[in-house]
């Protein structure tokens, strides 16, 4: 019982230590309730940088990027939301709205976006997979006596560890990595090389995520969703994570 | 008959037997094959997609160019018949690809043949119809625009071993009319060439008008003035942006040259005279050289004013609308998407989005443009316009559509009309409605149905943010505490091992010690008897393999010690057994325990 309270305890001051300043959130969504989106959006990003995050927030920011027709920013904090809560349906909502809008194809659902959506949870079942059948092979070895309740629970930990640590290995950060980064032009091309004189070798549109690999001055190396590797302008993408 | 039956039983074993065998030890390259044959399967179940393209749109008389047809998704073995006015039309090459991109398979069947035009003028290649599997398909109409052949001037290159010429097919064009050019540049088959640097394209230096990307340039050979060149031609178009007189300046590009030269005669002029097999020595001069082209020019003529329709955005050439809408049913709020295609001939990065009929229905968007060239300069092509139009009340069309353009060759402004798509369009009219309903919860969809009506929501759910499991502290604490765990129980386990190995020696030590303790009592018995335990206790502690049953006189029996004390430790095993055993008591004085406690000594620190 005592555990329990404890418990109630922890959580209660993590969530709580965790929210953002209400004063300024209420304000924000005043200030774009009353159509002051500048101000909107000045009270939402001052709250990001405060680093209390929520889905919420990235979808009222995108929201206001909106209302002031910069479609760029919008499918990126749409896509900041998603990042936080995949299962944000009106982060989704509008995100294909704009999308649509812009004329550009929403992300097709695949296995691989599904499961880079959702990177903690293969990273922590592999990790509690790993360590029951660390456990149970111990025991088999050390207890004899256990081995039929240890070749059941090896049975069980060994696939279900293999498949949830090679998903977290093949998904790494998965969709809050830190390299990936959102076209936020309505198109950019990218280039063989970091100047503007250099060939295209595929035109990128709004929304479109890159893997960034490296940058040099106002230029970016990325890798496109289609594997294909070059350069384009700093300022035309935007980094998924804020920093 | 018995026989028979068994035998052909045996026959049919041995079949199976050499079958399981096969597919064992082929298991992993028939399990490729499946893959690959489920995958081709796949690819041919997916609709198929039908392209045909024209190498260039424009050329000119009696100069062929290739028209591919690319078939993907669907196994087609006889070619299509293509035909057109004025073109004679030659099979030139079947292939077929196949390919997995990003996990998808793909197949495709290509047709070549190569289009020669008998005469001047614009012709269009009509749709070619390919029948599969019962159905008949249709590829896009194609316009190849021919021209006289040039007055070009390979006859006034002398016998050099490179040059260049510039071919302008026309001699006036309007003003946004893309005229195709030609920069070709001649080098004797035996020197080897290559653009330098690398990738570089030749250079037009001028004012009044703007030229296109180039594509890659193709390489071929031709026979000028009886000799062999070989040819590499870049292929762009040039428009003119006022009327006048354009003047071109000669193209220049660099090349790098590999040139032959002999011993006899290193200079550059003879060593044409030399037979590329009877060349005395393969030495080459490597030479960095300027190769310019001639200089040309054309009239460009300046649009009418007269007849110029108020939606003229600039679109010069020939061109064809067509519009699709998608989903043909939706309701009230939800998108559709209204795309408008241009196709033809002509400036394509002027030709702007075609006018929308206004409706009040219809929440219209700005069109996102997609451009989709049919040959490799980019003067035929399809320009889509894709326009998102969100449905404000129920509505059976979408809005019509006008685009106007000037037609070059009937020197003549076009306005094209595509009728009104019907369409299906439900549910409550949000017209007059101007105030958007909140959403309610994060968990629900939002209700705004269009960009217009988003409104945010006023509740906050804390997160843990960007970091993932990884980059959490507690995670890797958490791996710390099971390996510890881990550790911990494996050295307790051997810890446990470890004390019940050496139990038996820790009570040995611990009994002589409590023997050397026996040696200072009074009791002669006990002084005897500790000491003869205590030789027993030296032996097994020496050798903890030995069992554990042993007697003083079989432990000093094993040793090797000194005779003398061996004497005297049997003397004492014996004193003790006549204490024990016959009741013979004698005294043991001071100096006898000192006696003992040094024999004992000596015994234990014998090796």
């Amino acid at each position: 019982m005592n555990w329990l309270r404890i418990g109630w305890l922890v959580s209660f001051i993590a969530v709580n230590s965790s929210n953002a300043d209400p004063v300024l959130w209420n304000q924000a969504n005043q200030a774009f309730a009353a159509g002051k989106f500048d101000q909107a959006r000045a009270d939402y990003a001052q709250l990001i940088a405060t680093g209390n995050v929520s889905p919420e927030l990235f979808y009222n920011l995108g929201n206001t990027y909106l209302k002031l027709d910069d479609k760029g920013r919008a499918v990126l904090n749409f896509k900041r939301a998603l990042a936080l809560t995949p299962g944000f349906e009106p982060a989704k909502h509008n995100l294909n709205l704009v999308l649509q809008t812009a004329g550009v194809e929403p992300d097709e659902e695949t296995l691989a976006s599904w499961f880079a959506d959702y990177p903690d949870i293969w990273m922590l079942g592999g990790s509690i997979f790993f360590w029951v059948l660390a456990y149970a092979g111990y025991s088999w070895f050390v207890w004899p006596r256990f081995r039929p309740v240890s070749k059941i629970i090896l049975a069980v930990a060994i696939p279900c560890a293999a498949v949830c640590l090679a998903i977290a290995f093949w998904i790494g950060d998965g969709a809050r990595s830190p390299d990936l980064a959102v076209v936020i032009n309505p198109s950019v091309d990218v280039r063989y090389g970091p100047a503007n004189g250099s060939r295209v070798t595929v035109t990128l549109g709004l929304g479109e995520s890159v893997r960034l690999l490296s940058e040099r001055g106002a230029w970016a190396l990325c890798r496109t969703a289609s594997g294909i590797a070059g350069w384009l302008p700093s300022n035309t993408v935007e980094r998924l994570v804020p920093r | 008959m018995k026989h028979e039956m068994n035998r052909e039983w045996t026959r049919i074993d041995t079949n199976d037997c050499l079958w399981f065998a096969f597919i064992r030890v082929h298991s992993r390259l028939l399990s490729v094959v499946l893959l690959c044959l489920l995958s081709q399967l796949s690819a041919l179940a997916a609709d198929p997609v039908i392209r045909a393209n024209l190498s260039v749109a424009t050329t000119t008389v009696e100069q062929p160019v290739e028209l591919q047809i690319e078939i993907q998704n669907a196994r087609v073995i006889d070619p299509p018949d293509v035909e057109g006015d004025h073109l004679e039309v030659e099979m030139a090459g079947q292939s077929t690809r196949y390919q997995l991109l990003n996990g998808q398979p793909s197949f495709s069947s290509i047709f070549s043949y190569l289009v020669t035009p008998s005469q001047e003028g614009t012709f269009k290649i009509p749709p070619v119809p390919i029948s599969i599997d019962g159905k008949t398909y249709y590829t896009n109409e194609l316009t190849l625009q021919v021209t006289k052949k040039s007055p070009n001037n390979q006859g006034t290159q002398p016998d050099k071993p490179y040059f260049g010429e510039l071919v302008i097919p026309k001699d006036s064009a309007f003003v946004g009319e893309p005229v195709p050019i030609e920069l070709r540049f001649y080098f004797d088959r035996r020197i080897w060439y290559q653009p330098y640097p690398q990738g570089q394209f030749p250079i037009i230096d001028g004012d009044g008008f703007v030229t296109k990307k180039y594509p890659d340039p193709v390489e071929k050979e031709e026979t000028v003035n009886g000799k062999r060149y070989r040819l590499l031609i870049y292929r762009t178009a040039i428009t003119g942006v006022h009327a006048g007189r354009l003047e071109l300046p000669s193209a220049y590009q660099e090349f790098l040259l590999h040139l032959p030269v002999t011993q006899s005669a290193p200079g550059f002029d003879d060593f044409f005279e030399q037979s590329p097999f009877g060349s005395p020595s393969n030495a080459f001069e490597r030479k960095d050289v300027k190769v310019e082209t001639n200089s040309g020019s054309i009239e460009i003529k300046p649009l009418p004013e007269a007849g110029r329709p108020a939606d003229f955005s600039g679109g010069v050439g020939q061109f064809t609308l067509e519009t699709s809408v998608k989903p043909e049913r939706s309701k009230v709020g939800d998108p559709v998407i209204f795309q408008v295609q241009i196709k033809g001939l002509g400036n394509f990065d002027r030709v702007q989005a075609p006018h929308l009929d206004q409706m009040p229905a219809w929440d219209v968007h700005p069109p996102a443009t997609d451009l989709t060239p049919l040959d490799e300069v980019g003067l035929s092509a399809i320009k889509a316009f894709a326009y998102v139009l969100i449905p404000q009340a129920p509505v059976t069309q979408t809005p019509g559509v006008t685009f106007s353009y000037f037609d070059p060759a009937a020197e003549k402004y076009v306005t094209l009309k595509a009728e009104p798509k019907p369409v299906i369009v439900s549910g409550p009219s949000i017209l007059p409605t101007t105030s958007p309903s909140p959403v309610q919860s994060g968990s629900q969809p939002a209700a705004a149905p269009s960009i217009a009506n988003t409104t945010n929501v006023s509740h906050f759910s804390p997160n843990s943010g960007f970091a993932t499991v990884r980059q959490q502290t507690w995670f890797w604490i958490l791996q710390g505490i099971a390996v510890i765990g881990l550790l911990a129980i494996g050295f307790g386990q051997w810890l446990r091992s470890w004390n019940a190995q050496h139990a038996a020696a820790r009570a040995l030590r611990r009994e002589r010690r409590r023997l050397y303790r026996d040696l200072k009592s009074q009791d002669a018995e006990s002084v005897l008897c500790a000491a003869t335990r205590l030789i027993e206790v030296d032996f097994l502690l020496r050798s903890p393999e030995a069992a554990q049953q042993i007697t003083a006189e079989d432990a000093l029996r094993e040793r090797n010690i000194p005779d003398p004390l061996r004497t005297r430790l049997l003397e004492l095993v014996a004193k003790r057994s006549d204490f024990v055993y016959a009741h013979r008591f004698s005294p043991i004085s001071p100096m006898d325990r000192i006696g003992i406690r040094e024999t004992l000594h000596e015994w234990e620190k014998t090796p």
